[in-house]
């Protein structure tokens, strides 16, 4: 018994990925009882204490794999995670990742708006239905479950499907009209009442939003290569001048020392500077670059693109 | 304490502290009014990218912040106490460095020179030497320039994008002389070296541009009319 117990706190020291089982806690009570009986004279009391910190932590993080769904072994014992799983396992393990995947999914449909297929309406169409269910559905029910409670402590358990969700939101907005939904917009989508007829909402903070709006670019940059190939040429420009807009937005918000923001606006600054090559690869290349017969003005005569006029703006 | 004199030392020692506090206080108050007529001054600059129409308006604009910047100034160099410059100086070299950057662009853009270190400083009510009082160093002088560099390579593809093609060459031949006259110091290995290492980018990108367009016949000395 005792050398299967070493082995796992072992594989854990080393930072070996293990399962822990669920009565974890108990291994670490038994191992207390027994280092102050002084019976486990080959390992110093010095790493054996930071063992049981390590797992603790582990524990704590809620990064711990288990056979079972339930843990209850785990959460009767250990008064953290009794306050914290129960909850945060509730919508981390359902809520969002429903939320990311359905995000994501709306997100690869409406990249498939294509001026060939003459498809707009019906995908944008398609995926308002669906923003609109995970707002009404998903939404609601993490709405309900944090229902009086300060929703910033939970904030980690959702933020990825909040941003997710932004995400694809104003990527709708985008290929619909090149807008740009306000933070209010977003925030309404989320309200809600309840059964006593009182507002409940899913908070949307302000800076998640713009931090959104920072994944969004990475979006719009991937339309303007798409459009590049499917010749969609006016689609590309339209981009990049989104994309200029944006990236002047971020400018002027300055130097925030968030680690994840300035990450953002490095990225967002690589996109502008693609779609920018893509423009400009348009321009010079003419023909080669978008697959068309340049005119002898590098401007393009082709039947993909409607309404030609100088310069495409 | 039971120590008198340990009392004293630590008193003298806090007051010490605290005056320094309160300066720095000021001092940030006056960084942060500058950050924030260097964003305006940044966002009004931005249109060189988009509309190349606008420009002379924008330059215009710009030359309105950098008043703005100079009065903040005089503000700030009435707060350093003299010859302690460098002791608060990490407060405000990086706004400096971006507003040097801003004012080269739009000294390129209205005359396309080189600003020299003697009209930046003139613009911001600034010295030059550290001698005469609260002055621009020269390392946020020369970091500014280097990000005219970067920022250029980037206007270089715009201007194309907007049909201009005689800019990128123009471009090409300043950004290559800056980059000449950057070889010509002897760097430290420090900041302002690796900045330094990153100039050749630049000078690729905007060469490539100049080759592309030259090749294509696009200019008005190539003669060509397009590339058949």
């Amino acid at each position: 018994m005792m050398a299967m117990e070493e082995n796992l706190f072992y594989s854990v020291l080393s930072g070996v990925d293990i399962q822990i089982p669920p009565r974890t806690s108990l291994y670490v009570n038994k191992f207390i009882s027994i280092e102050k009986q002084n019976k486990f004279e080959n390992k110093s009391f010095y790493q054996f204490k930071f063992l049981i910190n390590k797992i603790e932590l582990k524990m704590k993080k809620g990064n711990y794999k288990t056979k079972e769904k339930k843990t209850q072994g785990n959460i009767k014992d250990n008064p953290i995670l009794e306050a914290f799983s129960k909850i945060s396992e509730e919508l981390d393990d359902k809520h969002d990742r429903d939320i990311t995947i359905e995000s994501k999914r709306i997100i690869f449909l409406l990249h498939t708006v294509d001026p060939l297929k003459n498809n707009k309406e019906k995908v944008l169409e398609e995926s308002e239905t669906r923003l609109k269910k995970l707002a009404d559905t998903n939404f609601k029910k993490i709405a309900e479950e944090l229902k009086g409670k300060d929703q910033y402590q939970f904030l980690r358990a959702f933020t990825f499907g909040l941003q997710e969700y932004i995400e694809a939101f104003t990527f709708y907005d985008y290929i619909k009209g090149n807008n740009m939904s306000s933070w209010d917009v977003i925030q309404n989508n989320l309200v809600y009442v309840d059964e006593d007829q009182q507002e409940i909402k899913c908070l949307v903070p302000k800076f998640e939003h713009i931090l959104g709006l920072g994944d969004l670019t990475g979006e719009v940059m991937r339309r303007c290569i798409n459009s590049l190939g499917s010749g969609d040429i006016e689609e590309c420009f339209n981009a990049c001048n989104f994309l200029k807009e944006i990236n002047t937005g971020f400018l002027s918000i300055g130097h925030i020392s968030n680690r994840d923001f300035g990450q953002k606006v490095f990225t967002l600054k690589q996109s502008v500077l693609k779609c920018e090559m893509v423009c400009y690869n348009i321009k010079v290349r003419g023909g080669e670059a978008a697959k068309l017969g340049a005119s002898e003005h590098g401007l393009f005569s082709s039947v993909l693109v409607k309404d030609e006029d100088e310069g495409f703006y | 304490m039971s120590n008198p004199q340990a009392q004293e030392i630590f008193d003298a020692f806090n007051e010490y502290l605290n005056a320094e506090q309160e300066i720095r206080e000021n001092i940030r108050e006056c960084v942060k009014e500058l950050d924030n007529v260097s964003k305006q001054a940044t966002i009004v600059l931005q249109i060189i990218h988009s509309d190349i129409k606008k420009i002379p308006a924008a330059c215009q604009q710009a030359r309105e912040h950098f008043a703005n910047c100079k009065s903040i100034f005089t503000k700030l160099a009435a707060l350093i106490p003299v010859g302690q410059y460098y002791r608060y100086n990490d407060h405000w070299h990086f706004v400096a460095q971006r507003i040097v950057f801003l004012i080269a662009l739009t000294v390129y853009l209205e005359s396309e020179e080189l600003v020299s270190r003697d009209k930046v400083a003139e613009i911001l009510g600034l010295q030059v030497t550290q001698e005469k009082g609260f002055h621009l160093d020269l390392e946020d002088y020369l970091l500014g320039i280097l990000n005219l560099a970067s920022e250029l390579s980037r206007f270089a593809v715009n201007a194309v994008t907007a049909e201009d093609y005689e800019r990128p060459l123009k471009i090409s031949k300043f950004v290559g002389d800056l980059n000449s006259g950057f070889r010509m110091l002897n760097l430290k290995n420090d900041g302002l070296r690796k900045r330094f290492d990153a100039l050749k980018y630049d000078v690729k990108k905007i060469e490539e541009i100049v080759y592309d367009i030259s090749i294509r016949g696009l200019t008005n000395n190539g003669g060509g009319a397009g590339a058949e």
